[in-house]
């Protein structure tokens, strides 16, 4: 197994959030599908309405323009610009409720709205489902959001996985830090048979899927979620609704009362920033999708989809780039024993799980990572 | 970018920096009080022995602000660094032209061209080299000359012995890696192997010749510590793989003792760095260009 480090961390970064809701966004935008690049002939729209094949409406509202957007992992992207009328119109659903315990397998399959998560039911003989609930990033608390907020829904929606799939068991990776979690988990735990909670080390990366499973010794049979997708699971499966909407971590140095905001998929970050904090923090440097991983996106056309974390906002500080000493510190702390140096110095295309330990270890604050998504030097 | 939130710590050079303090001190007793005290040098030398490491930092950081560098081993710091393991008899003239030649060849050679010689090591030799062809070469001051003094028990726990102008503090060289190896930054894989190969050595060359004194005598070197910890892992100059770290050191601790007992105990094993830098130059090339076809 790979050797993972612990991070330092900021101590003047609250991670104390509160919890904060934006769902009244002017206007939502959705990125587009790759093949269809063009407006939907439909001008009103329902929220919950499948406007592309996995791509659902998450307001009511007029379907305005199709606008260059930019999601976070830093690709400028065609959206459909979706008005809101406020009136949050449902599309009546697709079936009618029914308890998940008398499911066949088939069903809940097809109970699915998300096709990526339906992905990971499809194999034979699950025997494990190992929950992660520790936040990669460490200025990002959603997973830790979500568990403190839904732990008995989690825990409920875990344990009728177990009994549609007989035989198995589960596991609820958290860090042996967060103190509070592992006791509001160890208050229900005694309802639920066959759920474990298994305590990691305070390392990078112990949360992502092949640490994890290569720390618990699970090589097959399992199926690995996040506790945000556990979540989505259950809005799925027992509240039959596609997931509409998404927390959003904003902490950081700049931020006084940090927060987690639910808010609907395809808001703007600075519509969101302003209608939260009154500002869009324009003279700091804002880190989308956290400070390790992350990078610094113009927040004027960020679109905030599903796949986005949070921001991290800094206050701009003087980091001067020296030249490389050669300490080969980056190679060492490489999960995934890449070497960094070669994108850096010869422009090679190199093997990258982009988590960024390269550049926070460099002593020369070369930003190595930029290197290895192949952008070119300044 | 990503590192904004890293709390920095104090930067390795400046550690290596706050040991040079204590080398140069120790340095100054045994070659400039000690023999003061004992008459055989004038007062000045208590002050002048002070302007090799002082003259080295400032040439190095004026190099720096003329030509606008900034580099994490900066010119200054390898003005310091050089300086200490000098000889005694090193003229301040020719100490100034081996540094502007270190600073040129760091800055423009070494940092911006990316070589890995290892610059410091090379002036060294090289400066040595014209001392002992102008006749000036010599490590011992006038009291270890004279043959009338014996260091103190307190000097020799103290751990001095015949060295480079600053680095005869064996306590202080051994107390400066032990702190170093909390470092993150500090390669100390590096002095450890080659250290352990040059005991196997020594032990093996010992036993080979029945003489248990040399084994004593050379076990704790005040040079070889002193190459071994400060000049060895410099990172500019060292490998970073696994394997070319152990190939490294292997080829490092190993030439210590030949080149000592070929040239001598002061110079061998500069040569043996030299040599090893050398080599692992040569291996690099040879794999970037296979790996280039």
């Amino acid at each position: 197994m790979a050797k993972l480090i612990p991070l330092d961390i900021d101590v003047s970064v609250s991670k104390e959030v509160e919890s904060k809701v934006f769902l009244d966004p002017d206007f939502v935008y959705l990125p587009l599908p790759k093949q269809k690049q063009e407006m939907k002939k439909e001008i009103h729209i329902k929220k919950g309405m499948e406007l592309f094949r996995g791509m659902y409406a998450p307001i009511s509202g007029k379907l305005a323009s199709v606008e260059k957007c930019i999601v976070p992992s830093g690709e400028e992207v065609p959206c459909l610009v979706v008005s809101n009328d406020f009136q949050e119109k449902n599309e009546k659903l697709a079936a009618t409720r029914k308890r998940i315990s008398h499911m066949t397998k088939e069903a809940f399959l097809d109970s699915f709205f998300d096709e990526v998560l339906r992905q990971k039911f499809l194999q034979e003989n699950i025997l494990t489902f190992v929950i992660s609930g520790i936040d990669e990033d460490p200025y990002c608390c959603n997973e830790v959001f979500i568990q403190k907020q839904y732990t008995k829904i989690l825990l409920e929606m875990l344990d009728a996985l177990l009994n549609l799939y007989p035989g198995s068991k589960a596991m609820i990776a958290l860090k042996n830090t967060d103190s509070a979690l592992i006791l509001q988990y160890n208050n229900f735990l005694g309802m639920f048979r066959n759920i474990e909670i298994k305590l990691m080390e305070d390392l990078y990366l112990i949360g992502r899927e092949e640490f994890l499973t290569s720390k618990l010794h699970i090589k097959e049979n399992y199926v690995y979620l996040r506790a945000h997708e556990l979540y989505a699971l259950y809005l799925q499966i027992k509240k039959r609704r596609p997931v509409l909407e998404t927390f959003v971590s904003i902490l950081g140095d700049a931020i006084e009362n940090p927060c987690v905001v639910e808010t609907k998929l395809g808001t703007k970050a600075k519509e969101l920033l302003q209608r939260v904090y009154g500002s869009d923090f324009s003279s700091y440097a804002i880190y989308t999708n956290g400070i390790m991983q992350g990078r610094v996106l113009d927040i004027e056309r960020l679109v905030i989809t599903p796949d986005c974390l949070g921001f991290v906002i800094m206050k701009k500080k003087n980091t001067r780039i020296k030249s490389c000493i050669k300490c080969g510190k980056c190679i060492t702390v490489c999960p995934i024993h890449s070497n960094p140096l070669l994108a850096y110095k010869r422009g090679k295309a190199v093997r990258c799980i982009h988590c960024g330990l390269c550049s926070y270890i460099c002593p020369s604050s070369i930003p190595l990572e930029k290197y290895l998504r192949g952008e070119k030097d300044e | 970018m990503s590192r904004l939130h890293k709390i920095i710590r104090i930067p390795l050079t400046r550690k290596y920096l706050l040991f040079f303090v204590f080398l140069v001190l120790g340095g100054w007793y045994k070659n400039a009080f000690l023999p003061v005290k004992e008459g055989f040098y004038s007062n000045t030398q208590l002050y002048f022995l002070f302007f090799y490491p002082l003259l080295g930092g400032f040439l190095g950081f004026l190099f720096d602000k003329v030509c606008r560098k900034k580099f994490v081993y900066s010119n200054a710091f390898f003005g310091v660094l050089f300086s200490l393991g000098l000889p005694i008899s090193t003229p301040l003239s020719v100490f100034v032209i081996a540094c502007f030649l270190l600073f040129i060849l760091n800055t423009f050679f070494i940092q911006k061209k990316d070589w890995d010689l290892h610059v410091v090591v090379f002036l060294h030799l090289l400066l040595v080299g014209y001392l002992f062809f102008s006749q000036q070469y010599e490590y011992s001051n006038l009291l270890e000359k004279s043959g009338l003094f014996v260091y103190t028990f307190l000097d020799q726990l103290l751990g001095f012995q015949g060295s480079g102008l600053f680095t005869s503090s064996v306590v202080l060289l051994l107390v400066s890696f032990l702190v170093l190896c909390f470092d993150y930054y500090y390669k100390k894989e590096i002095p450890l192997t080659s250290y352990g190969f040059y005991l196997l050595t020594l032990v093996l060359y010992s036993f080979w010749k029945m003489d248990m004194a040399f084994l004593l005598t050379h076990v704790f070197s005040s040079t070889v510590l002193f190459v071994l910890v400060f000049l060895a892992p410099l990172d500019l100059f060292s490998p970073y793989s696994k394997k070319r770290k152990t190939m490294y050191s292997f080829l490092l601790g190993v030439g210590i003792l030949p080149f000592s007992l070929w040239i001598n105990f002061y110079e061998g094993v500069y040569f043996s760095l030299f040599l090893a830098n050398l080599l692992i130059i040569l291996l690099n090339a040879i794999q970037n260009r296979l790996f280039r076809s």
